[in-house]
This record gives C-alpha cells, sequence and structure tokens, in this order.
C-alpha cells in the first residue's frame, strides 16, 4: 500500500473518531473560516457539516459572547501556541467551555485551530448553587471559622465577624488565637489541633473572653488526595444552655449529640463547599465525594432531626410529667390548706373545751359547798323538828289533863244539879277543846314524823350530791388535762402541717421552673429538628443534582480528554505525512 | 236509887265493853298514879295511895270482875265516894259524862252470876248498850266476899303511913 494512502486510510479512521465524539468539534483556519466540523456540532447548531464546512466562519455559526475577544479560546491558542480554554455564553444562554488547541501546517506555522465547545450550563448552574450553599454558612447564627495548619483564617462567616466587632475581609488572614482567645487557645486542647491531629471532629467547653461560656467544635478539613489541610471550627454560645442544662441534666446527653451532628454537619457542608469550589467544574472526582459527602450529610441531618424530635418528645413528656406532678403537689397543698383549717379549729374548741371545763369545776366546787350547806341546813331542821316533837308531846299530855279536868267539871256540874247545868256545858265545851287540842297535837307528831324521815332523806340525798360533786370534780379535771392535752397535740399538729404547707409550696415553685426550662428545651429543639428537616431537604436536592452534575462531568472530561489526544494524535499523524512528502 | 228522871252517868270502858256508874257515887276522875300494895287484902285490892292528902283504898275493876288481866298503862282511877272516905277503882278509860233518858234503861236485866245485884240496868244510847253498874255496892261488899278469917284484916287502916305524893 502506498504510503499515502495508508496515511489517508489513517487520517479517515481519525476522522471517524471525530464524528464520534458527543461534543462539537470545530477547525479552523486562521481566518476563523470552518474548515470541518463534526455531526455533533452540526446537530447541536441544527445544520449539516456540509452545509457549514467552508461557508461560514466560526463566530457566525456559534455567536458566544467571547467571539471576534481577546477571550477567544482558539485565538489564544493560536497565539500562544498552546492549548487555552475559556467560558463563554452562546447567543441562546448556553454556557459553553471552549478549548482550543493550535494546528500547524507543514512548516510548523500556525495553520488554524481545533476547537472543542461542550455546554456546561447545567454545571454552572450547580455551582451557582454550591455558592448558595456557602450562604448557609453565612446564615449560621453562630460563630464558624475555616483555618488553614498554620491557624490562620481562611474563611468566617458574618455572624462570627459581626461577634468579634469586625469583618470578614479583615480577618481572613489573621491566626484565629488572636481574634478569639480563649481558654483553649495555644493549648492540647485547642479542637481544631486536636482534629487536625486525630483527623476526627473534636468538642470541647471553654470560656471566650471570660465573659461567654462557649462551646468549640472543631472538624478537620482535606483536600482532594485526603490530606489534611486545615480545620473547621463551630463555636456555639452555651452561657443559657449552660444554665438550663444544669437544671436538666438527663437532657443534657441528647442536647449534646444534637450540638454535635450539627458541628459535624457543618464542618461537613463546609468541607464539601470548600472542596466544590476548589474542584471547579471539571472535577469528577470531587463531585462523586461531594456526592458521597452529601449522602453523609444528608444521613447526619437526618440523625439530627430524629435527635432533636426525640428530645422535644421527651422534653414534651418531662414537661407533661411534671405538670402532673404539680397538679398532684397543688391537690396536696389545697389538702395541707384544708387540714390546717380543721387543725386551726380543733385547737380554738379544745381551748374553748379547757376554759369550759375550768367553769365547769368552779361551779362544781359552789355546788359542793352549796350541798355542804344544804346538809348543814337540812341537819339543823331535824333538830328544830326533834325540838317540835317534844313540844307535841307536851300539848299531847296538856291536851289530856284539859280532858281530864273537863271530866271532872262535868262530874262536879252534875252533882251540883240544877246550878251546875251551866257549868257543865262549859265543861263539855272545854272538854272537846282539848280534845281537839289533842288531836293536832296526835296530826303534829305524824307530821313530825314525815318532816324527820323526809329531813334524813334530804340529809342523805345532800350527802350524795357532796360526793357526786367530788366525783365531778375529778371527771371534770380529767376532762380539763385532756383537753389542754389535745390543745397541745393540736399546736404541735399545727406546726407540722404548716411546715407541710410551705415546703409544698416550694416544691410547686420549684416545679415551676423546672417546668419552664423543660418548655425552652422542648421549643430548642423543634426548632433544631426543624431546621435539621429544612437542612436536609436542601442537601438532599443537592445531592441529586450533584450526581447529575458529576455524571455530566465526567462525560465531559472524558469527551475532552479522548479529543485533546485526538487532536495530539491528528496533528502527529499530519507531521508525519508531511515530513513524508517532504 | 231508882230516879224516874233521866240519869246521869259516867261512862268508862273495860276492853271493848261500856261501862256507866251513877254520878253521885262519883266524887272524881283521875289519872292512874303510885299504888302502894298492902300486905292481906284481897287480889283484887291494888292497895293504897294518897289523894291530895288523902289516903284511899284502889281496887282494880278487872279483877273484880274476873276479866283478864289489862294490857298497857294509860288507865284512870275513879274516886267513888264512901261517906267521908273514898275508895278508888281502877278501869280503862273514862270517856265522858253522859245523859241517859230513863226511857232508855232497862232496869229489869237478869245475870246469871253473883255479879247480878250489882247491875243497876243497861242503857241504850246511839245504838250502844251501856251497863250501869252501882259501884259504890261492890266496894261496900269487899267484906262479905273475904273469908272468914280474912274480914278484920281487910279493915281499911286508917292509920297507915303516910305515902309520899309521886
Amino acid at each position: 500500500m502506498p504510503k499515502y494512502k495508508m496515511l489517508n486510510t489513517t487520517a479517515t479512521r481519525y476522522l471517524q473518531y471525530l464524528q464520534g465524539v458527543q461534543g462539537a468539534v470545530v477547525a479552523i483556519n486562521k481566518d476563523f473560516d470552518v474548515t470541518y466540523i463534526n455531526e455533533y456540532g452540526a446537530k447541536m447548531l441544527k445544520s449539516t457539516p456540509g452545509k457549514i464546512i467552508r461557508k461560514t466562519k466560526c463566530y457566525d455559526l456559534f455567536k458566544t459572547s467571547n467571539c471576534k475577544t481577546a477571550k477567544c479560546a482558539c485565538a489564544i491558542a493560536m497565539k500562544n501556541k498552546k492549548s487555552a480554554s475559556s467560558e463563554a455564553m452562546s447567543d441562546n444562554q448556553m454556557n459553553l467551555w471552549m478549548t482550543g488547541t493550535p494546528t500547524y501546517d507543514n512548516e510548523g506555522k500556525i495553520s488554524g485551530a481545533i476547537e472543542y465547545v461542550v455546554d456546561i450550563t447545567s454545571l454552572k448552574r450547580e455551582s451557582e448553587q454550591n455558592k448558595q450553599q456557602m450562604q448557609y454558612l453565612e446564615g449560621v447564627q453562630t460563630p464558624v471559622i475555616a483555618i488553614d495548619e498554620e491557624f490562620n483564617i481562611k474563611y468566617i462567616n458574618s455572624f462570627g465577624a459581626t461577634i468579634l466587632g469586625s469583618t470578614a475581609d479583615k480577618l481572613v488572614g489573621k491566626k484565629c488565637h488572636d481574634v478569639f482567645k480563649t481558654g483553649d487557645c495555644k493549648t492540647s486542647k485547642c479542637v481544631c489541633a486536636i482534629a487536625m491531629k486525630s483527623k476526627k471532629p473534636a468538642t470541647s467547653e471553654t470560656s471566650c473572653n471570660e465573659t461567654m461560656q462557649i462551646k468549640c467544635t472543631g472538624s478537620p478539613l482535606f483536600d482532594d488526595k485526603g490530606k489534611i489541610v486545615g480545620a473547621v471550627e463551630y463555636i456555639a454560645d452555651i452561657t443559657e444552655l449552660k444554665g438550663m442544662l444544669e437544671s436538666t441534666q438527663g437532657l443534657v446527653e441528647v442536647s449534646t449529640s444534637v450540638a454535635n451532628n450539627i458541628e459535624g454537619l457543618s464542618g461537613e457542608v463546609l468541607k464539601t463547599a470548600e472542596s466544590i469550589g476548589a474542584m471547579g467544574a471539571q472535577s469528577s472526582q470531587a463531585s462523586e465525594r461531594l456526592s458521597n459527602t452529601m449522602e453523609q450529610v444528608m444521613a447526619a441531618s437526618q440523625n439530627v432531626s430524629d435527635g432533636a424530635q426525640s428530645l422535644s418528645k421527651l422534653a414534651q413528656e418531662t414537661a407533661k410529667n411534671v405538670q402532673l406532678l404539680m397538679d398532684k403537689m397543688t391537690n396536696v397543698n389545697t389538702n395541707t390548706v384544708e387540714v390546717n383549717k380543721i387543725v386551726n379549729e380543733s385547737n380554738k374548741v379544745a381551748q374553748v373545751a379547757s376554759e369550759s371545763g375550768k367553769e365547769a369545776l368552779k361551779s362544781l366546787g359552789a355546788i359542793k359547798d352549796a350541798s355542804n350547806d344544804v346538809g348543814k341546813t337540812i341537819g339543823e331542821v331535824n333538830a328544830s323538828v326533834k325540838d317540835v316533837a317534844g313540844l307535841a308531846d307536851d300539848i299531847s299530855q296538856i291536851a289530856g289533863q284539859i280532858n281530864m279536868l273537863a271530866l271532872n267539871a262535868a262530874i262536879e256540874a252534875a252533882r251540883a244539879g240544877e246550878a251546875g247545868r251551866g257549868f257543865a256545858v262549859v265543861a263539855d265545851a272545854v272538854k272537846q277543846l282539848a280534845g281537839q287540842a289533842g288531836t293536832a297535837a296526835k296530826t303534829s307528831v305524824e307530821s313530825i314524823d314525815t318532816i324527820t324521815k323526809a329531813g334524813e332523806r334530804a340529809g342523805s340525798m345532800s350527802k350524795s350530791a357532796d360526793q357526786a360533786a367530788i366525783e365531778g370534780n375529778v371527771n371534770v379535771n380529767e376532762a380539763v388535762n385532756g383537753s389542754q392535752q389535745v390543745a397541745s397535740s393540736m399546736q404541735k399538729i399545727l406546726g407540722v402541717t404548716q411546715n407541710l404547707e410551705t415546703a409544698v409550696q416550694e416544691s410547686v415553685r420549684y416545679l415551676e421552673e423546672v417546668g419552664g426550662v423543660i418548655e425552652q428545651v422542648a421549643s430548642f429543639s423543634e426548632e433544631s429538628a426543624s431546621a435539621s428537616e429544612q437542612t436536609a431537604a436542601s442537601i438532599e436536592e443537592q445531592t441529586a443534582a450533584t450526581e447529575e452534575v458529576a455524571v455530566a462531568a465526567t462525560k465531559v472530561q472524558e469527551e475532552v480528554r479522548k479529543v485533546i489526544e485526538l487532536a495530539q494524535k491528528i496533528a502527529a499523524e499530519a507531521k508525519t505525512f508531511r515530513d513524508m512528502w517532504q | 236509887m231508882t230516879q224516874i228522871d233521866d240519869q246521869q252517868i259516867v261512862k268508862f270502858t273495860i276492853g271493848e265493853v261500856n261501862y256507866g256508874v251513877p254520878v253521885e257515887q262519883v266524887r272524881e276522875v283521875r289519872d292512874m298514879q303510885a299504888v302502894t300494895p298492902v300486905p292481906g287484902a284481897p287480889t283484887y285490892v291494888e292497895g293504897v295511895t294518897n289523894l291530895r292528902g288523902q289516903i284511899i283504898t284502889v281496887m282494880d275493876l278487872r279483877k273484880r270482875l274476873n276479866i283478864e288481866e289489862r294490857k298497857g298503862s294509860g288507865a284512870k282511877i275513879i274516886v267513888i265516894e264512901m261517906g267521908k272516905a273514898a275508895v278508888g277503882v281502877v278501869v280503862d278509860t273514862v270517856t265522858e259524862v253522859s245523859t241517859i233518858a230513863e226511857a232508855d234503861i232497862e232496869r229489869d236485866i237478869r245475870v246469871t252470876n253473883r255479879l247480878e245485884k250489882y247491875v243497876e240496868g243497861v242503857g241504850k244510847q246511839a245504838e250502844k248498850l251501856i251497863v250501869v253498874l252501882n259501884l259504890a255496892k261492890i266496894i261496900s261488899d269487899i267484906k262479905e266476899d273475904l273469908p272468914e278469917h280474912e274480914k278484920a284484916a281487910t279493915k281499911i287502916p286508917v292509920t297507915v303511913e303516910q305515902v309520899p305524893i309521886a
């Protein structure tokens, strides 16, 4: 086979390669006339290679923002005699990545250029989104900084800069320990130093400027090759949280894990963002790592969300329990107040009883004296009655004697005959009188007998009354002592129940405080959960987009590599061909 | 002793029975007082007693009339006039001086014992019967009742020692 024919065959094969490239490949001469366009390129322009080749200028075909300017990749390549790339915007708002490679004639002079055009519109869009993601960090309401291995600040978010009374531009480049001056700075406790050394996130609590309680978390930063290049530090103001967590120790672990997850997330996000920035538009490996990292971040974010929700639920349950306990305590308080009231009343009653008992004692004493007097009086009456009884006997005897006199008078009168008749009447009247006196005396004796017996009964009754009064005195004395004991017991109970009341009221007050703290924790957790969910959602979108980018980027890169190789091979073959013919 | 006019009697009792004695025979009535026994006198003679300085013989009518002995105290002495002397007759009670119409006195009473001669009659008064006795006759017959060997001994001693007044 003749050498030219062989060469022709080879050229034809290479041309077939070019036709298969999934991107626009255009060859131009020094005047930008299109000398070749592959099928893909023609299709992209909705034309055919036959209609374009040697019939139009390249800048009329693509009409990019770089055409006919100093940014034209082909122009630069022809001028510098080496490959050049530039980004341009087509007339139909497509982002194009254009790479120009110079071609040479047989004399080694620049004869034109081969241009490879890639549509990077979607890649560009993703890059914009990456920038937006950076803004998330700006939105974090707590300082976030990134440093290099020498502790020079590479990045600080606007919140961090504001706290330090400065701007991010002024702070970048300074040493972090000159800016924050925490208790851990320049010591072995520095979380960034630990993170960079151990290649794992590290956390510690310390004070900042001697007024704030802060929690620092450092995460190591890696370059594309997995080598440590610095660290990200996340600083949380936990001055309030610290006080809050002291009273809810059970919630501390959950809170800490939330904080850790958030910090890890921030570190990952920042690292990813940095990686994305460094990777530029064509780093497919970085894109894949970004994608992986995004998934990790998403998982971490999910953990944060779950943790925060658990914390929220736990806090709500705790709040409910605290409320129940408070209700019970309130009941106890009400009951205690009731008991106090009752005890107070009982105390008063017991005191009244004691007073009444004393009165009763006095009255019983009076009764005893009175019944003694009665007994004495009855004794005197009995003696008098006995005297009267004697008197009645005398009267009875006298009546008998009068009767006798009357009888004798009547006898005398009768013996006197007519002369004594008047006297007999008198004697009879006297006799009747004596009889009446005797009857009266007899009745008197009977009455006196009754009186005497009654007096004796009264005497024994008054003695019984006396005895009863003495017994009553003893009983009432016991009652008074009893009621006094009751009163003193009541006093003691009153003291105890009043203490109880005070204790219960203090408990209720304490529970109210705990309830307030728990509510704060709950609302904090809810905010964390919703923030985490938002983050997770946006990251999910991000991840999907990034994966697409990665695929596209991979394709693009491969194609570019192939094109460049082909172009170089074509150039080499052309040189060989030229040499052969010389 | 029999009179047409109304009879005045001193009424007395022995046991449940009402008796009467004509008021003319009675000097006075006294409560029972201390009696000094007289040795050798008949059983119905209690003894002697001092009546305002006069010593009189006291006879128990129950015993004289063979009525069972008195129970309890409170007896009365009816002093019967025997001329210038007097004799006390012990009865249970003396109730009153009373007048019974002659028409109300049954004189013809047959009492089949040796006391028949001393009963003057039986008077009726307010449905109650009153045995009217001649006490003077009973007293004057004391000697007749005595056995012969005792008659001298029953002579009322006029020179008896003065008994102190109770």
